[in-house]
């Protein structure tokens, strides 16, 4: 079968809560059961809509909305239609993530109260207590995080992947916890393709963006050395 | 008592068999889907050497026949895991993951590979072969029915005694192939992922390569392959293909029924045509072979 890539995976560097790739996804918990609208947004522009049902009888813990799919016209843009309605229970999250293209999405969503009034329950822009971004670093350097909303700040050094006996398989994701004056920890290290889960205790707009990008010399120039080392130790051995 | 008796010691035999052997030449293509996998082959073969045992009881022994590959090209074809990421939990609970990050693939379906293997300078083949002489008449296709014999060797289509050699058995040690086919399939799957991911940036590709993990393993997982690759490699051509069979086929009816040892005219011109005269020639009946262990004799009778 051909296969075709998903470039953006390794084109894009920056990662952005308010506007999501296919490296960052948002989670939310409805908590109140009802019909909510949901509304997607593309460089603030509306692109397309969808409904979600919360309901207390629901088995459903968690519900994927993929914007990208919403978005780009695999599914028909009628609110009949069921591909475009999503259903969880109120103990469960939405999840908000883009499955291919470039993204630059976010998500706006609402229902009608008790007075028939439009009131608005989350907006990707601006994640509130209780949510959850994740993001997902593919290309190996150094990078800032910053919470736009509190100005708080730190770093990710993210590591170049080294090719080892075994198939690498990236560790645990980390948690960082947004908090009203810092991210904690402000500094990790991570694995290319390692996790890391936002924790939002304060309103928060995560983004993240290369500084310094690693393409791995030094790594490579030690393995040469190494391997040349081994070949030297083994060449005297034979001598010997 | 036949009229006439010709012998071939068996060093004329030896010079005939040569001669056999020399004229074939096979070639042949084929693939199959084996399920994770496809595989095929492109063939090419001529025969070489051997030793030729005549034996009493009619029986001529011919050994260690050496199949020389012109080509002998193996291709296997697989798809190689998709690369994902996310996919990992992060609302983890005591009875497990209450919500998981859905998983984003490098690419859109597992992407397909196919390499192809050039064994012919390590593969060593041989074929043995017992077999009995037999004797047949052959009318040519071509000869219509009204021609006199004269008419039909006028037309170059005389009818022919034959005699053959007919295998009884046919046993083929094939594919003692070099342990170094391991080292020449890492190589050309190393090569294959590397073609596949050329447009990508050198960090890209060594995360991939971290991600599949080493290519000998890689391999083994995805063909199943057990500890002896070169064993696995004979049994996927010779079984799996069914490359034993087409190799023993072919050789059975080349010497059976496409190429004789010996033949000659009949009837057998004794004095070719000259000065306005016509050929003199003899028919002969009821040929018969047989072989010992020095010599194969041919008897038979004179007349119509």
């Amino acid at each position: 079968m051909k296969a075709f890539i998903n470039w953006p995976i390794f084109t894009q560097t920056s990662i952005d809560s308010g506007s999501l790739t296919m490296l960052g996804s948002v989670l939310h918990n409805f908590s109140e059961p009802g019909i909510y609208m949901g509304t997607i947004l593309q460089n603030n522009e509306a692109v397309s809509t969808f409904q979600l049902i919360v309901d207390k009888d629901s088995p459903a813990t968690q519900v994927d909305i993929d914007l990208a799919s919403l978005h780009q016209g695999k599914i028909k843009h009628s609110c009949s239609d069921d591909s475009k309605r999503f259903e969880v229970n109120p103990k469960g999250y939405a999840v908000f993530y883009v499955s291919r293209g470039s993204g630059g999405y976010s998500v706006v969503v609402g229902r009608l109260d008790e007075n028939e009034k439009a009131r608005l329950f989350f907006d990707s822009r601006e994640l509130k207590e209780g949510d959850i971004f994740t993001a997902t670093i593919i290309r190996p350097g150094l990078y800032t995080v910053t919470n736009i909303k509190t100005k708080s700040s730190g770093k990710i050094v993210v590591t170049y992947p080294k090719r080892g006996k075994v198939p690498f398989r990236p560790p645990r994701p980390k948690s960082i916890e947004c908090n009203k004056d810092s991210l904690d920890p402000n500094k990790i290290e991570i694995h290319a393709t390692q996790g890391q889960i936002y924790k939002i205790k304060t309103p928060s707009r995560i983004k993240i963006e290369l500084i310094e990008p690693d393409d791995g010399s030094k790594v490579e120039k030690e393995r040469i050395k190494k391997k040349e080392r081994q070949t030297r130790k083994q060449k005297n051995k034979t001598s010997k | 008592m036949s009229h006439i008796s010709v012998a071939a010691s068996e060093t004329a035999f030896k010079e005939l068999f040569a001669l056999l052997r020399d004229n074939l030449t096979f070639s042949k293509s084929d693939s199959a889907d084996l399920g994770p996998f496809s595989a095929s082959y492109s063939v090419a073969m001529h025969l070489e050497d051997g030793t030729v045992d005549l034996q009493n009881g009619n029986q001529i022994e011919v050994k260690e026949l050496d199949i020389k590959w012109d080509t002998l090209e193996a291709g296997i074809g697989f798809d190689i895991p998709e690369i994902c990421v996310g996919g990992w939990c992060i609302v983890p609970t005591p009875w497990g993951c209450a919500v998981r990050l859905p998983k984003i693939c490098v690419f859109s379906a597992d992407p397909d590979i196919g390499i192809n293997l050039d064994l012919s300078g390590i593969v060593t083949s041989e074929i043995s072969v017992t077999a009995k002489p037999v004797v047949q008449y052959k009318v040519d296709p071509a000869r219509t029915p009204g021609m006199s014999d004269l008419d039909a060797e006028f037309a170059g289509v005389p009818n022919k005694w034959q005699v053959y050699i007919d295998p009884v058995t046919v046993d083929i040690d094939i594919f003692d192939i070099s342990d170094i086919v391991g080292d020449l399939l890492e190589n050309a799957v190393k090569n294959a992922i590397d073609n596949l991911l050329w447009f990508l940036p050198s960090w890209a590709i060594d995360l991939i390569w971290a991600i599949l993990g080493p290519v000998i393993d890689l391999i083994r997982a995805i063909l199943d392959l057990p500890d002896d690759i070169a064993e696995w490699f004979a049994n996927l051509l010779g079984v799996s293909l069914g490359l034993f069979n087409v190799i023993i086929t072919v050789v059975s009816d080349h010497f059976a029924k496409k190429y004789p040892i010996y033949e000659f005219e009949d009837p057998y011109p004794i004095l070719p045509a000259s000065g306005g005269l016509i050929p003199v020639k003899i028919p002969i009946k009821n040929l018969t072979v047989q072989v010992n262990d020095v010599e194969m004799v041919l008897q038979a009778d004179v007349g119509v």
